[in-house]
């Protein structure tokens, strides 16, 4: 049994973590960019008395001569490609609603999908009916972002073999604007767990699994018992995951990587303390940093 | 309750975990997550507390009025439980949504407090006046487990409670004239220390967790909430949700949740100690970490 | 009956006049406590004796089932009405879902009720919706949900075991599916003796502070024989760890005495109807 009660006033306090170069400006809502000559106007701003005024706290983003402000935090905006985790929240005519922590729920086709049966398959009225068998309310998927509609709502797709039905790990949330834009988002670490990094701020943690998945990924396997030793990984990179993201640090291979390998000297369920955090945080803070020198 | 939901491959992993003792946070099935703990933050209030557990952020004040004692009970005082589950923590809460949840702690925390709370205590006159203490628990985040943060924080905030010192009273017929001391540091603290905490042990698979998770909530058949004093009584015993219990489990949960509650009633009065003794210019964080 | 509770309510204006009695000082509880401790019991029974049980069911003629008991002076009726469509249900619910009304008449106990529920009330309606839930095969009723009713007409101790006892037939009567018929039974514990099935002063005189460290409290235990299942269990006072296997036993071995009264009763009920069939 282990409980421990701290006083807030004996907690060491930790901002985030000091900045390593010059912070960039920051906007307030209302306060003037630029004047409008000149410039079109972009997301996250408004023309107000003839100058750009920003409407969020952000950082001003120029491209060519459009300028918005991005703000620090906010629901994930799809991109196609992006590799990303959703929750099917509802099932209506011949589509799932996922739910991907964006403004609006994504819509997956049932002709998005790969059915069992092969790729040239047609869809009838039976898939229809039994759409609920292959995905239903609550089930976690991986895809792809496939177009994005007038309205911003995202349509995914999941014809690859990589992407498919989640079965047994943990779903962590994090802000979607810590994951990392990299060419690969799916990692098997080397102690032998399996990320998914959801462009959309959802983590997906699972055991590697050795045996080729069956080919469509719409089956669940809930007999197997994921084995101890990978469980307590999963927890430890679970538990490092957190503590980079309260203290708003960017999440890729790498930093994880050597923050699994700073939390070394903790046990798992130390990892929880904000003492550990902050020091897995720091250390991996410094190692990256060496890194780029 | 909560807006999370989960499929079937994370409640098996879930239920899994609980059975290897590993759970998904890396706790063995009788640990906490780590507490945090903080008194005398409401400057306008005689006793308050805020403790956070993992997500869930509790604020207790106590507030101390007059009253005339109940005519069946001359020699008593008062005290009532308020429970206000802020919009704030999660929006299920919203409008009237928060209010059975509300209830049924405010309720629960008086039947656990009742057997073991003296209120002669709060007599001033018998028959005439008497202390009411208003007891308001405000729910500011909810992440899981509420019944054993809301009790570890209504017990931190009544021992820090300290009620004015009553200078004289004077009879005048059947009036009662008090009189209290208007210095503000002239009082005497309110002991509480015997008051139980709750205990929430949730039954996953044939195995029961303590403080679970909102997750660890979802994947449980049942929760049995015990309420235990720092000598190891029980004072009242509640079931949540909707499963049933084979009769030696039930037992078998009992007896662990008792071993745990003393833990928990030892850890916070270490912690309440420390508070005291570390009185002096004492900084006042409250939300600002 | 009429709840409002938006009306704001306010003082109670009135105080029983049973407070000012010339006996001022509860010599009635002391007189039961000082009987209790030479194992005498205020109506005569044995201290592990059940009140006598008085069932009848479908006595509510528009409800689908229900049952009236009584048991000593403590009186209720439970009444169950149809599955019906959950109203304003946006999510698909997989289990049926209970609907309870727990409610003391006005006139029920010593002191007068008021209309609104209290958060007596509401604690009782939550535990007694907890107690039953797990009998009725809530599977079969996806997305709909059964409306069970409490009245207590009169209150004389052990309230919600009774009440629950009551529910288990009048859901029986309504023939909704269940796991198992549901008994519940209740102990009060006063100075370590173990009082069987106590009444309003019993339990009055069971939750009464006291300085010493003896054992004190009332315990209540529902209970699905056949299956074995605790549905709802749920305590107070101040009682030693050790003695709740004791008291959990013992409730079952009553439980156990109620469940072979509640059975007969509804095998003749069941007979009972099938007679007057034959004779129309």
């Amino acid at each position: 049994m282990n409980i421990s009660i701290s006083l807030a006033s004996k907690k060491t306090r930790h901002g985030i973590l000091k900045p390593t170069s010059n912070p960039p400006v920051i906007f307030t809502p209302g306060e003037k960019i630029r004047d409008e000559a000149g410039f079109m106007r972009g997301h996250g701003t408004y023309v107000s008395a003839g100058s750009l005024k920003a409407t969020v706290a952000g950082v001003e983003q120029n491209i060519n001569r459009l300028v918005t402000v991005s703000p620090l935090r906010c629901r994930y905006n799809g991109e196609i490609g992006d590799v990303v985790i959703g929750r099917i929240t509802e099932l209506v005519h011949k589509r799932w609603k996922v739910d991907l922590n964006a403004r609006l729920d994504a819509v997956l086709l049932l002709t998005s999908i790969q059915l069992p049966g092969g790729e040239l398959r047609r869809r009838g009225m039976e898939d229809e009916q039994s759409m609920r068998n292959y995905l239903s309310e609550g089930d976690l998927i991986s895809a792809e972002v496939h177009s994005i509609f007038a309205d911003g709502s995202l349509s995914l797709h999941m014809r690859s073999l990589k992407y498919g039905k989640l079965g047994q790990g943990v779903l962590i949330k994090v802000q979607s604007s810590l994951i990392k834009r990299s060419k690969n988002h799916f990692h098997n670490l080397t102690v032998g767990i399996s990320i998914i990094l959801g462009n959309n701020g959802y983590i997906w943690i699972e055991p590697t699994s050795n045996d080729n998945k069956d080919l469509v990924g719409l089956e669940d396997e809930f007999e197997q018992v994921v084995d101890i030793g990978d469980r307590q990984t999963i927890s430890r990179v679970r538990n490092v995951i957190l503590a980079l993201s309260y203290y708003k640090m960017l999440i890729y291979d790498t930093s994880i990587q050597f923050a699994l390998e700073e939390s070394k000297k903790y046990t798992v369920s130390d990892l929880l303390t904000a003492e550990a955090c902050y020091d897995i945080a720091n250390l991996t803070r410094h190692r990256l940093q060496i890194m780029d020198e | 309750m909560s807006l999370v939901s989960l499929n079937e491959g994370e409640k098996v992993y879930i239920i899994h975990g609980v059975e290897e003792n590993f759970r998904c946070d890396g706790r063995s099935r009788q640990d906490y997550r780590p507490l945090e703990l903080e008194m005398d933050i409401v400057s306008n209030a005689n006793g308050s507390a805020r403790l956070r557990l993992a997500n869930s952020d509790i604020l207790v004040c106590v507030k101390v009025e007059i009253d005339t004692p109940l005519p069946e009970t001359p020699n008593d005082g008062k005290i009532e439980y308020f429970v206000d589950c802020s919009a704030n923590a999660t929006p299920t809460f919203e409008g009237r949504g928060g209010e059975q949840l509300a209830a049924e702690l405010s309720r629960f925390l008086s039947l656990a407090h009742c057997p073991v709370f003296n209120l002669s205590k709060l007599c001033i006159v018998s028959g005439q006046s008497c202390w009411k203490l208003f007891v308001d628990v405000l729910i500011l985040e909810c992440g899981g487990n509420l019944f054993d943060a809301v009790s570890l924080a209504a017990k931190a905030a009544l021992c820090n409670t300290s009620l004015p010192n009553i200078v004289g009273t004077y009879e005048d017929g059947k009036n009662i004239d008090l009189q209290i001391s208007d210095d503000p540091f002239d009082t005497k603290p309110l002991d509480a220390r015997d008051l139980p905490v709750l205990v929430s042990l949730c039954k996953i698979g044939n195995n029961y967790v303590a403080d679970p998770t909102i997750e660890e909530e979802i994947c449980g058949a049942g929760c049995i909430v015990i309420s235990v004093t720092p000598k190891g009584k029980v004072s009242a015993v509640l079931k949540k949700g909707a499963g049933s219990f084979m009769p030696d489990t039930l037992n078998e949960i009992i007896m662990s949740g008792s071993q745990i509650g003393v833990l928990l009633n030892k850890a916070l009065e270490e912690t309440i100690t420390k508070d005291m003794s570390s009185n002096v210019c004492k900084q006042r964080f409250g939300f600002l970490k | 009956m009429p709840t409002n509770l938006y009306r704001f309510q306010g003082p109670e204006g009135t105080i029983p006049y049973q407070h000012y009695l010339i006996d001022k000082n509860n010599t009635k509880l002391t007189k039961i406590a000082t009987a209790l401790m030479k194992n005498e019991r205020c109506d005569g029974r044995d201290i592990s004796a059940h009140r006598n049980l008085c069932i009848k069911t479908g006595i509510v003629t528009q409800a689908k089932g229900s049952a009236y008991v009584e048991k000593g002076h403590t009186k209720l009726l439970c009444s169950v009405f149809d599955p019906k469509e959950v109203p304003n249900k946006v999510e698909y619910a997989k289990t049926g879902e209970l609907q309870c009304e727990f409610k003391f008449a006005t006139f029920s106990c010593r002191q007068r009720r008021n209309y609104t529920r209290d958060s007596e009330e509401r604690q009782l309606c939550n535990e007694f919706r907890r107690a039953i839930e797990p009998a009725v095969c809530r599977g079969e009723f996806a997305n709909f949900e059964i409306q069970v009713n409490v009245l207590v007409l009169e209150n004389d101790g052990s309230v919600l075991s009774t009440a629950i006892t009551a529910a288990g037939l009048a859901l029986m009567d309504g023939c909704i599916p269940m796991y198992d018929m549901i008994v519940a039974s209740s102990l009060g514990i006063f100075k370590n003796t173990i009082l069987v099935d106590p009444t309003y002063d019993e339990e009055t005189l069971c939750l009464s502070w006291t300085e010493d460290e003896e054992n004190r409290g009332t315990v209540m235990l529902a209970y699905m024989v056949s299956l074995e299942q605790i549905t709802e269990f749920s305590q107070n006072g101040s009682m030693d760890i050790n003695m709740f296997p004791e008291y959990v036993q013992l409730l079952i071995d009553q439980n156990c005495k109620i469940n072979k009264l509640v059975q007969s009763a509804a095998i003749t009920d069941v007979i009972g109807h099938f007679e007057s069939q034959t004779t129309d």
